[in-house]
């Protein structure tokens, strides 16, 4: 039997972090949470999932700071990284720059709100690559 | 009585608020215009709300940024609003409740034993909010962080910037900004929970200890809470809504739990939906709450009890009307 591989989901919104986690674990993957760029750092040097599921915007670092980080590391480099974003799409009240989107090395993005079945498939294909 | 530690992963401490709550004025059976309504109309969001239609006395209680202070007390000044304000209040949350007796249980104890006061406290999927004085925060943060095992890690966290604060940093690179407008609030999909049993309960604010112990032995049954709510009333009793699983979940509640708490009256209504809908920072934007509650309140279907917190909102409806609810919300939310 292969060896259940880590996934960390980081976002500030709880519900969601639980949401997401469900899923992966009703998908038998085990699961780390984090709610804030900082403690997202703090798991991923401590644990090394295998993917992380990250969020844009959130308190104390932003996601794309932490996927910068993830990414100019090399040790931590091979992490995929699955980025979540709200605002790439259409949403009633806000503005938002794609500026710093374009230019970090995630692996991959899914809108906000998220199909969970398609974060499955995405997350499934990075893991086999 | 013995209480079982709980172990959490966070604490997060709100910005200052301006509370905001709405009840009947004398003789009328509801407001001539609903605060959540005047509220998405002046562009105002909510930052936490509750809503208690179930009994007599309709009330609806909300967080709203400090800087729309002068806009909602403006509000009060209508004679037959029924709107009053609180300036400087806050929310603490602490998650994941993980939907479990002993983690409520033991916070009331907590709150009770400190003689922490709130005015509110609602539940999400994963956060149980309690709305403070601002004052007291970092009082309740600190008593609380003595008494749940939290990772060593994981202090603490006040929101240090808010939503609008974000967007002007974003606006800040005016190239590739822009403004997007959804024709239909998009969200993550209507849920229902039917078969849930509503239990209501007026307690005493000094058997709160008492009443968050007893809950705790809830824990050993197989019974799981799938919403709660709950106000402080004048003269400091405590008015508390929960749902459990029917008997669909193979459990019913055992009121002699709460046999001989000092003052407690208990009620059940079964046969209740909780409906619960998510979408992507709906804690961040204005209107959500008036889109989901007015197409609702203009119908057929009476909601009993509501919430927004985080990013969630909860709506309490009967069985009866349930598919009629999410039909009336699916024309104002889209789901996957």
């Amino acid at each position: 039997m292969s060896e259940m591989k880590l996934i960390l989901v980081v976002d500030d919104d709880p519900d969601l972090v639980e949401a997401v986690s469900m899923k992966l674990e009703a998908e038998n993957y085990r699961v780390a949470k984090a709610y804030d760029g900082v403690e997202a750092m703090e798991s991923i040097k401590a644990e090394k999932p295998a993917l992380v599921v990250l969020d844009v915007m959130m308190p104390r670092k932003n996601g794309w700071v932490v996927c910068d980080e993830i990414k100019k590391n090399d040790q931590l480099k091979d992490i995929a990284v699955v980025m979540l974003t709200a605002v790439a799409d259409a949403v009633q009240t806000t503005s938002y720059t794609h500026y710093e989107g374009k230019t970090t090395l995630a692996d991959d993005y899914i809108p906000k709100p998220i199909d969970l079945d398609k974060l499955m498939e995405i997350i499934e294909d990075h893991l086999k690559a | 009585m013995a209480m079982k530690q709980i172990r959490m992963n966070g604490i997060r401490l709100s910005n200052p608020q301006v509370g905001v709550s709405q009840s009947c004025p004398d003789g009328a059976a509801s407001p001539s215009v609903y605060l959540y309504r005047l509220l998405a109309d002046e562009r105002i969001n909510i930052t936490f709300l509750s809503l208690f239609f179930a009994d007599d006395a309709p009330r609806i209680n909300c967080c709203v940024s400090p800087d729309k202070q002068a806009k909602v007390e403006e509000f009060t000044l209508c004679d037959d609003s029924g709107i009053t304000c609180r300036p400087r209040i806050g929310t603490v949350s602490v998650y994941p409740h993980q939907f479990s007796f002993s983690a409520l249980g033991y916070l009331l104890y907590v709150f009770a034993t400190e003689r922490f006061y709130f005015h509110q406290m609602a539940s999400s999927g994963a956060m149980l909010t309690f709305v403070v004085d601002y004052g007291d925060q970092e009082k309740i943060a600190a008593g609380l962080e003595r008494h749940l095992d939290l990772p060593a890690t994981r202090t603490p966290l006040r929101q240090e910037i808010d939503a609008d604060e974000i967007l002007a940093l974003y606006k800040k690179r005016p190239e590739t900004s822009a403004e997007y407008v959804e024709s239909k609030v998009r969200t993550y999909g209507i849920n229902l929970k039917p078969g849930q049993t509503l239990c209501t309960m007026m307690i005493s604010g000094d058997a709160l200890a008492d009443w968050g112990a007893r809950i705790q032995t809830l824990e050993e049954s197989r019974l799981r809470f799938s919403f709660v709510s709950a106000e402080t009333m004048p003269a400091g009793r405590i008015q508390l809504y929960f749902l459990c699983g029917g008997e669909a979940d193979g459990a019913d509640i055992d009121l002699s739990v709460f046999s001989g708490i000092n003052g407690c009256q208990v009620s059940l209504r079964p046969d209740v939906c909780l409906i619960s809908l998510q979408g992507p920072h709906f804690g961040d934007r204005y209107g959500i709450a008036n889109q989901a509650f007015s197409v609702l309140t203009g119908g057929p279907v009476s909601m009993l009890l509501a919430a927004c917190v985080g990013a969630m909102i909860y709506i309490v409806v009967s069985d009866d009307e349930m598919h009629q609810a999410k039909a009336l919300l699916s024309e104002v939310f889209e789901t996957p």
